[in-house]
């Protein structure tokens, strides 16, 4: 059977050179392969490649498969594998990348899920084209534990106890007003900047491993014209916000993930 | 000084991708997609322990460059 990395287009003669020698499998070997090769009846003029590599059905299916995901360190190996295939191309051509473990039995049963979203998967890669995207994260310290001292005691200890604690609440809703304007104001900035843009469901800690909290997970398609804009808005973002404790960080750049899928499933 | 921690951030985001996004395209004879889909929870979870990320990133050179835009 057939393991798809990834659809590309727009490569030169010779992309193959930048493909590791191994897929997804030790000793799988990576093939760039025309789309119209998959399917003999249908002549195919849309330039479109695919990223392959063929995979014994005894791994790969169904009931192999599922078990074999039940195998951290055999997982981990197979995306990283998967991620080392599709980020190869990126800085020659435009890269569709498909799902972890998109799989096919047959060439032609490949051929004709191409063919039947040629219109599709030509105007996805007109919106790919000359863009990378980008992951950016917002995280700010932990609010840090109260250090106050022990409450006062005797004449006025009361009053003084519900001062501060509305002094407390009060700042407390400040500081969440803030945050939330800085987050919204970020993701905005750097979307106007972008070509499409996207704010994810935030990561829990176990997942990003910082010992702050997350704010804002966003993922920026940004053509290459405008990245020097995009990097400078980015810059003044956490020049501006700093002081308030906000930390970015950026990722990438990284194959289009989340900007392919509209109405292909 | 921020501390570094590049790393886990660059696997945590090659998992939400491979896992969760990219392209899905649905032939008569596609393995069920939808169906892997009920290990990723289970799996993403697995492959977020301390120990899985450490090794994860031991071998992983393979997550694209990235940077922090914090001076070190």
């Amino acid at each position: 059977m057939l393991y798809v990395y990834a659809i590309v287009a727009d490569h030169a003669a010779g992309a193959e050179a930048l493909l590791p020698a191994e897929g997804i499998l030790p000793g799988a070997a990576v093939r760039l392969v025309p789309a119209g090769a998959f399917h003999r009846q249908a002549p195919d003029a849309s330039g479109l490649s695919v990223l392959v590599s063929e995979v014994p059905d005894t791994v790969f299916g169904e009931e192999q498969l599922r078990a074999h995901l039940g195998d951290a360190d055999w997982t981990r190996a197979r995306i990283l594998a998967h991620q080392r295939v599709v980020s190869a191309l990126l800085p020659v051509a435009t890269i569709l990348p498909l799902k972890f473990c998109t799989l096919f039995a047959q060439d032609a049963s490949l051929g004709a899920a191409l063919a039947t979203r040629r219109p599709a998967l030509g105007a996805t890669v007109a919106r790919l084209r000359g863009a990378r995207e980008w992951g950016v994260k917002l995280f700010f310290a932990a609010p840090p534990r109260s250090t106050r001292p022990l409450e006062p005691v005797g004449a006025g200890a009361g009053l003084a106890f519900f001062r501060r604690k509305k002094e407390e609440q009060e700042a407390r809703a400040a500081a969440e007003a803030a945050l939330d304007h800085c987050v919204a104001a970020s993701h905005r900035r750097l979307a106007g900047l972008a070509r499409a843009a996207v704010a994810n469901p935030l990561q829990p800690p176990e997942l990003h491993g910082q010992a702050a909290v997350m704010a804002l997970n966003g993922a920026y398609l940004v053509a290459a014209e405008d990245e020097p804009a995009w990097r400078e808005a980015l810059a003044e973002l956490e020049q501006a916000h700093a002081a308030s404790g906000a930390r970015y960080v950026l990722t990438g750049p990284w194959a289009p993930y989340h900007f392919t899928g509209d109405g292909l499933v | 000084m921020p501390s570094r921690h590049s790393g886990e951030i660059a696997v945590a985001d090659l998992l939400d991708r491979a896992l969760h996004k990219g392209l899905v395209i649905w032939g008569e004879a596609t393995i069920s997609v939808a169906g892997i889909d009920l290990v990723y929870l289970g799996l993403k979870l697995l492959l977020t322990s301390t120990d899985t990320m450490n090794r994860m990133r031991a071998t992983a050179n393979a997550p694209p460059d990235e940077s922090h835009l914090q001076a070190d």
